[in-house]
C-alpha cells in the first residue's frame, strides 16, 4: 500500500478510535446516488452510449470533544470528514478498457473507478483559538486556487487580523490508489501506463509522487482592508512540476470595492494570471463594476505546451446588477478581449484591436416557492461565435416537497474549426425534486435537444440525496 | 454640454427611482426574527424615556443567555405600576383601563394574549449587558412606537459593533448552525444569503461567473454556509450542473472552450478528463483505430498555419485533444519558441530538464542550463 495512503488511512483509524469513548459527538451521513443515460454522436454517425451510476457516499463526526455541541462553546473542536466515490459506466464496452485490444482500447476509461476525495482530521481552535490544524487528504482554496493533498496544513491566527498557513503533502492526482485528477496540475496524461509498449500512447506516464508545500499569510486588520500572500512549490522530491507566488487584495467596502489578484508563475517566470475589478454600489440595489482578467495557460513542469509561444488572454469588461428586492437580481455584462498582434483565423489584420467580444442580460427571481429566469448571451473570437437564449421556470408545490422546474433555450454557434458543430439547435429540460422525508430527496430530469444537423439528444438523469445526521 | 447635463439628470432620475428600492436589506431580516404580537398597543409610546427603566419591565434581560428566552413583562410585572392589572385573568371582563394599553377590544370579546415567536439567531442578553438598551432598541429607549419587531439592531449594527470592540464576527457567533458547523440558510419564509456590504453583491444573476473571485480571497466565507460537497458536486462532479453547463452541451462545448466562456479550467483537466473522452469519441489524433471518426480531417480544410495561430491564443483546447506527440512531429523542425526564449529558458532547465528533453538531445538542454 502506498506510504501516503497508509498514512491516511492510519490517522483516520486513530481518530475514529481514539474519540470512539468520548462523549456524544454529532455524525453525519451523506449519500447522492445517481444514474444518469445519454449518448455521444461521433462523426461517421454512430453513437457511444453512456449508461453512468455515480454514488457519492460522506461520513462525518463533528464536535468531537466533550462539551463541544453547546451553542456557546468557544474551545477547540475536533472533527473527521471522509468522502468516497464510485463511478460506474455500465456501456463501456470491454475492449475500450482493455490495454490488450489495440483497435479499441481508451486509456483512461475504466468501467469502474473509485475515489476518495476527502479523508482528514480537523482540530480547530487549539492553544486558545490560536491554531487550526488538517490531516490527511484535503482541498485548500486560496489565493493560488485549488490545490488537493494528502499531508497537513496548519493555520495560526495572529491578534493583529492575521493569519499564517503553512502546509506540505503529496499532490492528489488521478493515477493514484482512489486518486482523482479533477484538480491535479494540467499538462501530462499520468494515467499510469498499465503495461501499455512504448509506442502505444508515448505520452502516458506512470504516476509518480509528488511532494508540495506552500504558505499563505493573510491580513486583515481594518474592516476595509483585506490582503494576502501566498507561495507553492510542487515536485520538491524530484522534477519541479510548477513554482508559483501570487497575491491579493481587496480595499474598501460600500460604496467602492477594488479587488486584484496576480499569480507569477515562477518555475517559467510568466505571469501566470491577474484579475482586478473595481465595483461601485451607490445604493443598496446597484451595483456597477469594471472587470479586467488576464489568464496566461501555464502547465506542470514536465509539459512541453510550457515551451510554446502562447498569447495571454486580455479581457475587459464590466457589470451591471440590479436588485429592486431580495428575490430579484437583474445584470447585465460585457467584455471585449484583446487581440494580440497576430493574424486572425478569419483573416483578422494583424493590428485589429480586439478579437473578441462577449456579453449578455439575465435576470432571476427566486423565492422559496417559485422561480423565473432569463439569460440571453453572446460570445465572438476569431470568427467562432455562440448566441443564445435560456429561459427557465420553477413553482413548488405540496407545502414545498414537490419542486418543478422547465427550462427552454435555443442556440446558434458558428465553429471556426468543423461546419459540423455549426448551426442551431434548441431544447428544453424538465426537472422534478420531490422531499420524500426529511433527509431524503429525489431528483428527476429528462433534457431534449433537436437541430444542429444531428438527431435528436436525450438525457435522462436521476438523482436519490440522503442526509442522515445522530 | 447639453448632451452632458441630459445624461446626468437622466442618471440622476434613475437613481432617484431606485433609490428606494434595495434598502430592506438594511432592516431586520423577518425569517431571523420573525415578528411578534404583543397583546399591548405601543407600549413604548406610552412611557416617557428612561422612567421606568428598561430592566423595570424586562427583569429577566441582564440575565439571559437565549434569544428565545421570554422578556416581555407579564401582566403582575406590569401591576407593580398598574394595580388595575394585578390578578387579571383571560377570563376577567374588559374595562376601558384595560382598552387603555391593550388597545380597542370590542364589547363581549376578550383580549388576545400575545404571541412572540422564536428567533432564529443567538443571541445572549448577558453578553452584551454593558451596552445601553438604546444601542440596539432606540425607539423604546427614546419613548417612541415602532412596529413589533423593528426596533431591533439589523446585522450591519451588530458587525459594526463586533469589529469595533473586537469581538467574533465568525457568522456561526450569531446565526444557527447545523452540529458541523454550517450555518442554517433555509428558515421558514425565506432563504438567507450574504449582504452585499459584507463582501460585495454575491448570489445574483452572474454568480456562477463571478464567485471565483470571493471564493478564492475568503473561502472561509463561503464555507460558513456551504459544505465541501456543495462545491465539490460543480469542481469536482460527475454530473454536468446545468447553470455552468446550458444547452446541448455536449454539442456546444467545443465552441464554448475556446471562447473559454465559460471558464473550464476551474473544474476540468484538458490531459485527463477531456482527453479521455475526446480518444473515445474519436476526435483526437491517437484515437483508437476503431474509433477514429474524422480520419485525420476534424479541422477541415484550414492550413496548419492558421490553426497554430488559434493555438497561440487557446493551447488549453489544443490540449484537450492533443497529447505532446502531435505537437512534436511538426515543432521538431519549426522552433515553436516564443522570441527571447533562450534568455529565459535556463531556469525551467534547471528545474526541471525533462520538459526539454522531449525535443532536444542531451546536448542541447544542457547547453542551455
Amino acid at each position: 500500500m502506498r506510504p501516503r495512503l497508509r498514512i491516511t488511512l492510519a490517522l483516520f483509524l486513530a481518530a475514529i478510535l481514539g474519540v470512539a469513548s468520548a462523549a456524544a459527538f454529532d455524525q453525519q451521513i451523506t449519500s447522492t446516488l445517481s444514474a444518469e443515460g445519454y449518448s455521444v454522436p461521433r462523426a461517421d454517425g454512430t453513437w457511444i452510449a453512456r449508461r453512468r451510476i455515480v454514488e457519492d457516499l460522506r461520513l462525518g463526526a463533528f464536535n468531537l470533544l466533550p462539551g463541544s455541541a453547546d451553542p456557546y462553546y468557544r474551545g477547540p473542536r475536533l472533527s473527521v470528514e471522509l468522502a468516497l466515490r464510485l463511478d460506474t459506466d455500465f456501456a463501456v464496452g470491454g475492449d475500450e478498457s482493455n490495454p490488450a485490444m489495440d483497435s479499441a482500447y481508451v486509456p483512461g476509461l475504466t468501467p469502474v473507478h473509485v475515489d476518495a476525495n476527502v479523508a482528514n482530521m480537523s482540530a480547530e481552535g487549539l492553544w486558545q483559538g490560536a491554531l487550526d490544524v488538517r490531516a490527511g487528504r484535503q482541498i485548500r482554496m486560496g489565493t493560488l486556487g485549488f490545490f488537493a493533498f494528502d499531508g497537513a496544513e496548519t493555520v495560526v491566527h495572529l491578534p493583529i487580523g492575521a493569519s499564517f498557513a503553512t502546509y506540505m503533502g503529496y499532490e492528489v492526482r488521478g493515477g493514484d490508489l482512489l486518486g482523482w485528477s479533477d484538480l491535479e496540475l494540467d499538462g501530462t496524461d499520468s494515467g499510469g501506463r498499465h503495461g501499455l509498449t512504448a509506442d502505444r500512447f508515448p505520452d502516458r506516464e506512470d504516476p509518480s509522487l509528488r511532494l508540495a508545500t506552500g504558505a499563505e499569510l493573510t491580513l486583515s486588520p481594518v474592516a476595509w482592508l483585506d490582503a494576502a500572500a501566498a507561495v507553492q512549490a510542487v515536485g520538491l522530491n524530484g522534477p519541479i512540476a510548477s513554482q508559483e507566488v501570487g497575491g491579493r487584495m481587496s480595499l474598501g467596502g460600500e460604496p467602492i470595492l477594488a479587488d486584484g489578484r496576480v499569480v507569477w508563475n515562477a518555475m517559467l517566470e510568466v505571469l501566470g494570471e491577474a484579475d482586478a475589478e473595481l465595483a461601485v454600489t451607490p445604493i443598496d440595489a446597484l451595483t456597477v463594476a469594471a472587470e479586467y482578467h488576464l489568464f496566461r495557460p501555464t502547465f506542470e513542469g514536465d509539459s512541453i505546451f510550457n515551451v510554446f509561444d502562447i498569447a495571454p488572454e486580455n479581457d475587459a469588461g464590466g457589470r451591471v446588477e440590479v436588485r429592486p428586492v431580495s428575490a430579484v437580481s437583474l445584470a447585465g455584462w460585457g467584455f471585449a478581449r484583446m487581440a494580440d498582434g497576430s493574424a486572425g483565423i478569419d483573416g483578422r489584420a494583424a493590428d485589429a484591436l480586439v478579437s473578441g467580444a462577449g456579453g449578455g442580460l439575465g435576470g432571476t427571481y427566486r423565492t422559496l416557492a417559485r422561480s423565473l429566469s432569463l439569460r440571453l448571451s453572446g460570445v465572438w473570437e476569431w470568427g467562432e461565435k455562440r448566441l443564445g437564449a435560456e429561459a427557465g421556470a420553477g413553482q413548488a408545490f405540496w407545502n414545498r416537497r414537490l419542486w418543478l422546474n422547465l427550462r427552454l433555450s435555443t442556440w446558434h454557434l458558428d465553429d471556426a474549426f468543423s461546419s459540423r458543430l455549426a448551426g442551431n439547435l434548441a431544447g428544453y429540460v424538465l426537472s422534478g425534486r420531490f422531499t420524500l422525508t426529511e433527509g431524503a430527496v429525489v431528483v428527476g430530469e429528462f433534457e431534449h435537444y433537436v437541430g444542429g444537423g444531428m438527431e435528436q439528444r436525450f438525457t435522462a438523469l436521476a438523482i436519490l440525496e440522503i442526509e442522515v445526521w445522530r | 454640454m447639453k448632451r452632458a447635463l441630459a445624461l446626468a439628470a437622466i442618471a440622476a432620475a434613475l437613481l432617484a427611482a431606485v433609490a428606494g428600492l434595495g434598502t430592506e436589506s438594511r432592516g431586520v431580516s423577518r425569517a431571523l426574527l420573525p415578528p411578534s404580537r404583543p397583546s399591548v398597543v405601543d407600549v413604548h409610546g406610552r412611557h416617557k424615556p428612561g422612567e421606568p427603566a428598561c430592566v423595570a419591565c424586562h427583569k429577566d434581560a441582564l440575565s439571559s443567555r437565549w434569544a428565545s428566552d421570554r422578556l416581555a413583562p407579564t401582566m403582575e410585572d406590569c401591576a407593580a405600576c398598574h394595580p388595575e392589572a394585578k390578578g387579571v385573568t383571560p377570563l376577567t371582563p374588559v374595562t376601558e383601563a384595560c382598552r387603555s394599553c391593550h388597545g380597542p377590544v370590542p364589547e363581549g370579546r376578550r383580549i388576545v394574549p400575545g404571541t412572540y415567536a422564536r428567533p432564529n439567531v443567538r443571541f445572549p442578553h448577558k453578553a452584551h449587558a454593558k451596552e445601553p438598551c438604546a444601542t440596539c432598541h432606540p425607539a423604546a429607549a427614546a419613548g417612541r412606537a415602532a412596529p413589533p419587531g423593528e426596533d431591533t439592531a439589523g446585522m450591519r449594527t451588530c458587525y459594526a459593533c463586533h469589529l469595533e470592540r473586537k469581538a467574533p464576527v465568525a457568522c456561526r457567533t450569531c446565526h444557527l448552525v447545523e452540529a458541523d458547523g454550517v450555518m442554517v440558510t433555509r428558515i421558514e419564509g425565506a432563504a438567507l444569503t450574504p449582504p452585499a456590504w459584507l463582501k460585495g453583491p454575491t448570489h445574483g444573476a452572474t454568480w456562477v461567473q463571478s464567485h471565483a473571485s470571493v471564493a478564492g480571497s475568503d473561502s472561509g466565507f463561503c464555507a460558513a454556509c456551504h459544505r465541501n460537497k456543495f462545491c465539490g458536486d460543480c469542481h469536482l462532479g460527475r454530473v454536468r450542473p446545468r447553470d455552468a453547463h446550458p444547452g446541448d452541451w455536449i454539442r456546444s462545448h467545443a465552441v464554448s472552450s475556446r471562447l473559454d466562456s465559460p471558464t473550464c479550467r476551474g473544474c476540468h483537466r484538458s490531459q485527463s478528463f477531456c482527453l479521455d473522452c475526446h480518444r473515445r469519441q474519436g476526435v483526437a489524433p491517437d484515437s483508437p483505430k476503431d474509433s477514429r471518426s474524422f480520419q485525420g480531417r476534424y479541422h477541415g480544410d484550414l492550413s496548419p498555419e492558421l490553426i497554430c495561430r488559434r493555438a497561440r491564443t487557446d493551447i488549453v483546447s489544443c490540449a484537450s485533444c492533443h497529447s505532446e506527440s502531435s505537437c512534436v512531429s511538426c515543432h521538431a523542425a519549426v522552433n515553436p519558441h516564443p522570441s527571447g526564449w533562450e534568455r529565459r529558458c535556463a531556469h525551467l532547465a534547471k528545474s526541471n530538464p525533462r520538459a526539454c528533453a522531449k525535443c532536444h538531445s542531451d546536448d542541447a538542454w544542457r547547453r542551455c542550463r
